[in-house]
Order: C-alpha cells, then structure tokens, then sequence
C-alpha cells in the first residue's frame, strides 16, 4: 500500500530525559472531598511514587480505597488537593487546562466500563478521528483527513479489530471488542503513558486475558509505560513489573512484582495474595478478611489497616506507620513487617 | 447484541434507526398522516378561497347572497324562532359556497378555517423551534457550566415558572399588542405574526430547558465526557460533539408536544383577541366570532375547536412514537 508520509504517526518527540529519570513520579498526593455535615472524605490519603519509562506499575486494592481517584488525579481529570504530579519533569499538578492540552497527547487513559466511555452516538472511526483532529502535528499543522484514515487503520489492525468497525457504533460490539476500541483511542496519539483503570474488570473471564495480553503486546511493541489499576492480583501479576498495594487511600505496600506477590510484607497483601483461588485440589484454604473496608470517612486510628489485620498490637491502634524500605525495591507500611525468614 | 459481521455494509446511524422504528408505529403514522393533510389543506386556502368557494374571506358580507339550488338566498337569514326575529348567518349549505356556513359578518367559515389554520401552525411551529432553540441554550449552558452560570440561569427559569403561563404570556400580549415591540432600531408592528411567535416561545423555555439541564448534568458525569477531556478535546466541542447529539433527541422529543402547548397558548391568546388581530384569522379567533353564535350556528365555533383538537392529539402520538423510537438502545434490542 502506498499512502503519503504517515504524519500522525510521528510520535510528540521523546523527550531528553535519560533513563535515570522517572516518567512520572507522584509526591505526596491528597485528593479529599468536603462532604455535609463538615466531614471530609480523604480518597487519597498522603501518596508517593515514581514510574520509570517503559515500566508497568500495577495499582491493586479493594474497591473504594482511593486507586481509581488517584489513576484521574494522575491524568489531572480530578485535581489533586495537595500534593505534586510531575510529568516528565514537568510538574502538571497547577497547569491551567489550555496549556495542559498538547501534553495530554503523551498521556492516556483506557476507562474500566467499555459502554459509558463510548459515546453512543458517534461511529467508532469518527470516535477516533476526534483526538487527531484536535491536536496539531508536532511541527503544527493539522492532520490531513488521508493521515488520520491511514492512523485509524493502522490502529484497528493493532488492537486486531476489522476495519469495518469504523463504521459501526459501541453498541454493536461485544464488551472485549469495545475495550479493544478503548484501547486503540487511547493510543490514536501515540502517548508515552497510559493509565489503565481496571480495564478488564467488566469483562468474561476468558475475555480479560486477552486484553490483559494486548496490553502486555503493546507495551513491549510501542515502549508503553503502564499504571494498571486492579483488584484482581492474578491480572497484576500477569503484567506488572511493580506493584503498589493501596488500602484507605494510601499505598500499604510497593515493591517488584515477584517480591510482592510471593513474598509479601503487609498482612493486607498476605490477605490479598492468599485470596487469589488457587486451581490445585486440596490447596489449603485460608481464612478470608474479617469485615468491611473501613469508610474513608471515618478512618481507624493508627495504622488504617489495624480493624482487619490478623497480626494487631497496641502499637498499631494509636501510630501510624509510614511507607519504609525493608529491602532494595521493597517498601512496606506497618509496624510489624513479615519478614522473609518467617513468611516462607 | 449484534456482533459487526464482517461485511463493509456501513451500519444504520441512531437517527436512521429510529425513523425505521418509527415507520414501524402506526398510530404515529396516521397521526402524520392527519398532521400532514391539515397542513397541506391550510397551505391550499388560497386556492380554495378563490377556486371553490369564490369568496373572500377577509371581506365583510352581510348583505351578500349565494346561488343554492338555483335559488338566490341571503347570507344574512332570519332566525328560526316563531316571530322570525334577528337575523343568523347561513348554516352549513353542503355546497362548496359557505360549505360550513357564515360567521357573523357572512365570511366563509371554511375558508377562514383553511386560512386561520396557516397561522395557528405557523404560529404554533415557529414558536415550538424558537422554544427548543432557546431552552437547548440555556439548558445545556446551566447544564454543562455549572457553577455561577447554572444558579443565574435556573433562578431566572424559575421566577418564570412561578407565574403561571398564561397569565404570562397574557401579560405580554397585552403590553406588546397595544404598542408593537421595538427592539433598537427594529420595530415589530402589533398585528405582525413575530409577537405572538416570540411570547409563546418565551414562555415554555423553563418547561423545556429543565429536563435538557438534566440531561446534561448526568451527561456530563458521563465517562465518555471525561474521556474527551482526557484527549484534550476543549469544552466547546464537547458541548457540540458529545453533549448535544445526546442532548439532541431529548429536544427531538420535546418538539410535537411543545408545538402542541404552543397551539393551545396562541388559540388562548386570540381567543382573547390579543394573538392573531382581525381581520386575519386563526382557530381561536374564529372560535371568539362563533362563541355569539353557539347557540345558533355552533358549528362556527366546534369547526375550529375539532381542528385544534385534532392537532394536539396527532401531535401528542407523533410525540410519544418519536420517545420509542429514538431510544437508541432500544433500536439495538429490537434489531
């Protein structure tokens, strides 16, 4: 096929960061809301930590402990209330939305509900023509309508849909096909940074690890740079290179994928990981988390997790632990760590 | 839910789906059907005036008299009653002269049924489009700007929706009817059909511009909104490329059924001879001229009043058939 120089494909220009330089590193981000009655809701609670490009940092916790708000605030489609965001150097975290614009071209996010994030009326091609035809090339010109159909199907042969589905509207494919539209409108820009928020979770089992792969696909073939948020441990596992536990509003746990999954240091991630159903006959079973999560309303004392944890002391009822190294690569808040030596 | 075959045939968009499912109603087909012979009908009033029933219906004419049965016989008759008192116009002759009889001043009522329909639709749809127009603006404004721009725009909608309507849009006529409307160096004369158009519209926004307000509200909660602003599309091709074709069929909708309200209110008002000004005519003016006839010649009065019935029923269908159809889901469902 001969088609006139692909325009859109050229990339915004990488930017002169080495490797040493995060590509995003989050500092000590809150996000509260005032609810009636004076309270306030701390969805993010005091939370720091860096992604390093071409990295996948996997964000797991349970429903309502504040990854999804901090996946929105990472993107500034929340504003966070303290805190810094810093974006390849640059910190976002104040920029006014007209000069946030052209950086939001390297940085996207693929929503968990396939539906809501399509809207119902437009075709699927026309869906994703529009961020092309509001972005400018990098040297300013506007994207031909040749360069933009020549990006859509290059596009559709990525995330393997058929070029028909261009023309079709959300509602005529299944739920996988959809978050495969999602996926490739995310990526229409060619962004450094994609912020999944639990991208499969909606989906048929059979169905999640073939997106899970196409994430994993893209991010090797393109250098992608991933936070995917989860409540699923076995999704995380699959496709991260680190993994952040977040409980509360706060990160309790963060280290090298391996080390957290199979030697976790928190109680909250050994509940966790012991959670995962495991397909061997007899395989020991274990005794699930007492309780609720906690509401971020009215937050525990001391350490967040001290209503469910297995291992409380008094220590944890009134102090609070703060996110420490235990081990190179591994950070743990709580005041009784379990060690290696005694979790085999 | 159909999965895309892998034919290129492009899929039927959500407003081709929907006239297909409304092609499929037929109480809003035949309500179309009504609506568009009352329409072409009124369209042809000229023609009839002049064709068929040779008269002129803006003319006074007491003393006139038509050929019936090859008998000479006055417009103007004496009553029924015992000592012949009075005179009454000619009841319905079942000729194409006078075929629904006079009205008070020997005019032919069908005729200046035909005519009077022109400006009670006209009226009527001009006054439901400026409606829609003016409720979409102010809706989505409040709607997806929140904020400041929704208090002042709600608070306004709702001393408007503190007065009754009619009384409003009453209130209005009154003033603008005696005076006409000068709006800068623009002057609107009294009896020029724009006043009656422009109150009518006016009056119903807050009726319409609450529910668009709703709907954007929610719309704009909607992750697809988010996922435009995340692509850096800026607010104002949100607002026309996201929030309004969604907004688009709530006002859709909302059409037959204002064009209805708006038949009603511009009856109302020229009932009270404050709409449509004499010598033209519309169905509530030539109601007013039957009203002192009801006893005598009652159909003066229940010709116009069957039209304007016949209206807003075919309008209300045609308004529900369109709320089926223009669910797109819905369509998804049935196909």
């Amino acid at each position: 096929m001969q088609f006139p120089s692909p325009t859109v494909q050229a990339a915004p220009p990488r930017s002169s960061s080495g490797a040493t330089q995060p590509l995003l590193a989050v500092r000590d981000v809150y996000k509260t809301y005032s609810l009636k009655h004076g309270q306030t809701l701390r969805a993010v609670d005091g939370v720091s930590f860096t992604v390093m490009p071409g990295e996948v940092l996997g964000l797991v916790g349970e429903s309502g402990c504040g990854k999804s708000t901090l996946g929105r605030c990472l993107l500034r489609l929340n504003d966070v209330s303290a805190g810094q965001i810093i974006f390849d150097g640059q910190d976002i975290t104040r920029l006014p939305e007209r000069i946030l614009r052209p950086l939001r071209q390297q940085m996207q996010m693929v929503f968990q509900d396939s539906y809501a994030s399509l809207n119902p009326r437009r075709r699927i091609g026309d869906l994703l023509a529009e961020p092309l035809r509001v972005h400018r090339t990098p040297d300013g010109r506007k994207h031909t309508p040749m360069a933009i159909a020549h990006r859509l199907e290059e596009l559709m042969e990525l995330v393997s849909l058929p070029r028909a589905a261009l023309e079709r509207y959300p509602h005529e494919f299944s739920g996988g096909q959809r978050q495969r539209v999602n996926i490739a409108r995310a990526l229409v820009l060619s962004p450094r940074l994609v912020v999944a928020d639990e991208p499969v979770s909606a989906l048929d089992v059979s169905v999640q690890a073939q997106i899970v792969n196409l994430f994993a696909d893209l991010q090797k073939s393109l250098g992608l740079t991933y936070v995917f948020i989860a409540h699923d441990l076995a999704v995380v596992r699959q496709i991260s290179t680190r993994v952040a536990v977040m409980y509360l509003g706060v990160i309790v746990e963060l280290g090298e994928t391996d080390t957290v999954l199979h030697n976790p240091a928190h109680p909250y991630t050994i509940a966790l990981t012991q959670a995962v159903p495991r397909p061997v006959v007899g395989a020991p079973r274990h005794a699930p988390l007492r309780g609720e999560i906690p509401s971020p309303v009215n937050k525990p004392s001391g350490c967040r997790f001290h209503t469910r944890c297995p291992a409380v002391q008094t220590r944890c009822q009134n102090e609070a632990p703060t996110l420490t190294q235990i081990a190179p690569n591994h950070a743990v808040a709580c005041h009784y760590p379990v060690l290696k030596s005694t979790h085999a | 839910m159909t999965k895309p075959s892998n034919t290129h045939k492009p899929s039927a968009g959500p407003w081709a789906s929907a006239l297909r499912s409304l092609l499929r109603n037929r109480a809003a087909l035949a309500s179309v059907a009504v609506l568009a012979f009352i329409v072409v009908a009124s369209l042809c009033a000229p023609f009839y005036a002049r064709h068929i029933a040779h008269t002129d219906p803006f003319v006074s004419n007491v003393a006139g008299t038509i050929m019936l049965n090859g008998q000479e016989t006055d417009i103007m008759q004496p009553n029924d009653n015992p000592l012949h008192l009075g005179l009454s116009p000619i009841g319905p002759t079942g000729h194409t002269a006078y075929l629904l009889g006079a009205d008070s001043q020997g005019r032919d009522i069908m005729a200046r049924l035909l005519y009077g329909g022109r400006n009670s639709l006209l009226i009527s749809f001009s006054a439901a489009i400026l409606c829609l127009v003016m409720a979409g603006t102010v809706g989505i404004a409040a709607g997806f700007f929140g904020g400041v721009t929704d208090m002042v725009l709600s608070r306004l909608m709702d001393i408007m929706w503190a007065v009754p309507v009619y009384l409003f849009a009453i209130s209005l006529s009154i003033v603008t009817i005696t005076s006409g409307l000068r709006i800068g160096p623009f002057v609107i004369e009294a009896d020029n059909l724009l006043i009656p158009i422009v109150i009518i519209a006016l009056v119903y926004v807050p009726y319409a511009a609450r529910p668009v307000r709703g709907r954007v509200i929610a719309l704009r909660q909607a992750e697809f909104v988010t996922a435009a602003k995340c692509l850096g599309v800026p607010r104002w091709r949100i607002v026309l490329r996201d929030i309004l074709p969604n907004v688009s069929t709530t006002l859709v909708v909302m059409g037959p059924l204002l064009m209805a309200m708006a038949l009603l209110a511009e009856s109302a008002l020229s009932f009270l001879s404050i709409g449509v000004q004499a010598p033209a005519a519309s169905w509530g003016t030539i109601i007013l001229d039957g009203e002192g006839l009801i006893y005598t010649r009652p159909m003066v009065a229940i010709a116009p009043g069957l039209a304007i019935v016949a209206v807003v029923l075919a309008l209300n269908i045609l308004g529900d058939g369109l709320r089926d159809a223009l669910d797109v889901r819905d369509a998804s469902r049935r196909e």
